[in-house]
């Protein structure tokens, strides 16, 4: 009894880890308390250790690392620095990162003890066994937690998302039913939830997205000659005339940069430039629509500025429409964000669809590309059967679009009832990490 | 030997509603008071474990209610319907299948049919 009251006073903690960010903080907050960059920056120095003639292991020069976590220290240039991420589609890969990265975590952000807080964790709804197993056994046995869940992103998605009238309801019942649309920065995936469980069979996932948006404009500007110059190189510029050479000072006494540093650092701006600049048009892209659209000035970081036109709705449309792609071999194979939707649905039990159809939730920060949810809106009701209600259901604001899974996370992780449903320390003990795979659905 | 104290067994650990054991072959041992399986339901079970696709689309039948298929391996299945749902695991010659309702925690309930999965297994069933 003691110790479950203790739980119930410290609270819980929810982690959801994205492949672009992770969001950290305290279960019945509305937001979390810290989202910082899935990458990581690795430093391998060569330290001389102090001779110590005591000490035979100390002879010898040691390779060490540091590492650099933050949006704001990744981003300052050091030798030898490469950014790494401890994922890969979506799951834990490097096991000592992520542990590093915990640590970081409880130590900067959370500044608690592990052993106090239960712990309620995101993980994609494709997570394999093995993986599942690996990470209840690090939270329980090297940060000694008191009680674990492990619940599919997805599902956390939906429980703030659906019509289910405010958190006195959630409380109440606790389920929800949609398909989850998640485009984040690897993958758009659609992944139906019924009654706040995955159906893992009608799982579908397109590599069409933010990552992939970003490649494109990537391309575009080699295509018009920009050389896109990321802030860390730039020592000072001056205002010029649209479209004609920048005019900028590199930083003198540059350090030497990995390549993986640079490309980091150009992402940025290419996302920056992704955000302000694009549109998804709202409806299958014309060229001459296009060309009489608005244009958007753009300026880059060094100084260079241009106006974008038609260009701002066709690098979109490739989510849309993989067909538009220059050069990529396979893009007929990729699915659209269309597809991706109503193949799941098609995969699922047909007693559903319709519930499905009527929530469509729409997450993740690819889909806060303006006009998206507009487009895909368009794309699927000319493609459901007649028979069924499309709903889309997103939220305007853009925070609780990129947190939802977070947040989502912080509502189950308060109810009453979720303390039936962690594994408790003792009952890692008892059965092994074996059971998370019947604990957590 | 009677099969009734196994299902009852699982009845006990208060997160299963319903229980019964079924041979692979379709035939029922023993089931809850009401359950009223078939063996072609059962049958069908035990071919959706090798192959899932006629549970993900047609669901989970059981003594003529629907349970909407979540997800299975070669050795469970589970499945949901409103409030409550099924949970199924194989052993070596029979399946162990559960049934719960409202207010149970289907975790609690699948780690009850596996444990008596688990101990029919080790008994050579």
């Amino acid at each position: 009894m003691f110790g479950r009251r203790i739980f119930y006073e410290v609270g819980a903690l929810v982690f959801d880890i994205g492949s672009f960010s992770i969001r950290a903080g305290y279960a019945g907050e509305d937001m979390p308390k810290a989202e910082f960059p899935s990458t990581v920056g690795v430093v391998e120095d060569v330290v001389d250790t102090p001779m110590q003639t005591d000490d035979t292991n100390s002879s010898q020069p040691e390779k060490q690392k540091s590492y650099h976590f933050d949006t704001v220290n990744i981003k300052v240039p050091r030798k030898g620095k490469e950014m790494v991420t401890f994922l890969k589609e979506g799951m834990v890969n490097d096991w000592d990162l992520f542990e590093k990265v915990m640590d970081h975590t409880y130590s900067k952000y959370i500044k608690s003890e592990s052993e106090l807080h239960p712990v309620l964790m995101s993980e994609p709804a494709w997570n394999v066994r093995t993986n599942r197993e690996r990470l209840t056994e690090v939270m329980f046995e090297k940060y000694n937690i008191p009680a674990f869940f492990l619940c599919k992103n997805a599902v956390l998605s939906a429980y703030p998302s659906t019509d289910s009238g405010g958190f006195s309801d959630i409380f109440a019942n606790g389920r929800s039913t949609g398909l989850v649309l998640d485009s984040g920065s690897t993958h758009t995936t659609a992944v139906p939830v019924y009654d706040g469980y995955v159906l893992q069979q009608a799982i579908v996932k397109s590599p069409l997205a933010g990552d992939f948006i970003t490649m494109e404009c990537r391309k575009q500007m080699e295509e018009m000659s920009i050389e896109v110059i990321p802030p860390y190189m730039i020592a000072s510029k001056e205002p010029v005339q649209e479209s004609a050479s920048a005019k900028w000072k590199k930083k003198p006494g540059l350090v030497e940069v990995t390549k993986s540093f640079h490309n980091y650092m150009v992402k940025d701006v290419l996302q920056d430039f992704a955000a302000s600049a694009l549109q998804v048009s709202d409806s299958p892209y014309e060229q001459e629509v296009a060309e009489s659209m608005p244009t958007v000035h753009y300026e880059f970081p060094n100084g260079f500025n241009i106006d974008f036109a038609e260009e701002r709705l066709r690098i979109p449309e490739a989510l849309f429409d993989p067909s538009v792609i220059k050069d990529l071999q396979g893009a007929n194979s990729m699915l659209s964000v269309g597809p991706v939707v109503t193949t799941s649905v098609g995969m699922c039990d047909i007693d559903i669809r319709p519930s499905l159809y009527n929530s469509v939730i729409v997450v993740g920060g690819n889909t806060l590309l303006n006009g998206f949810t507009d487009r895909l809106n368009r794309d699927l009701s000319t493609k459901i059967p007649p028979n069924m209600k499309l709903k889309i259901i997103s939220s305007s604001v853009s925070a609780e679009r990129r947190f939802s899974s977070w947040i989502g996370g912080s509502i189950l992780a308060s109810l009453g009832s979720f303390h039936q449903m962690w594994i408790s320390k003792q009952e890692y003990e008892e059965t092994g990490r074996s059971c998370v795979e019947k604990k957590c659905p | 030997m009677s099969w009734d104290p196994f299902r009852d067994n699982l009845v006990a650990s208060g997160h299963v509603t319903k229980a019964a054991l079924c041979g692979l072959d379709g035939s029922v041992w023993t089931q809850s008071p009401g359950m009223d399986l078939k063996q072609t339901e059962v049958a069908t079970l035990v071919s959706g474990l090798t192959d899932s696709s006629v549970l993900s689309a047609g669901g989970i039948h059981l003594g003529g209610q629907k349970y909407i298929y979540l997800r299975s391996d070669d050795t469970q299945i589970q499945g949901r319907k409103g409030d409550g749902g099924c949970s199924i695991a194989k052993a070596n010659t029979c399946l162990v299948i559960a049934i719960y309702g409202e207010g149970v925690h289907p975790g609690n309930c699948r780690s009850a049919v596996e444990k008596m999965r688990d101990y029919l297994m080790g008994q050579n069933y």
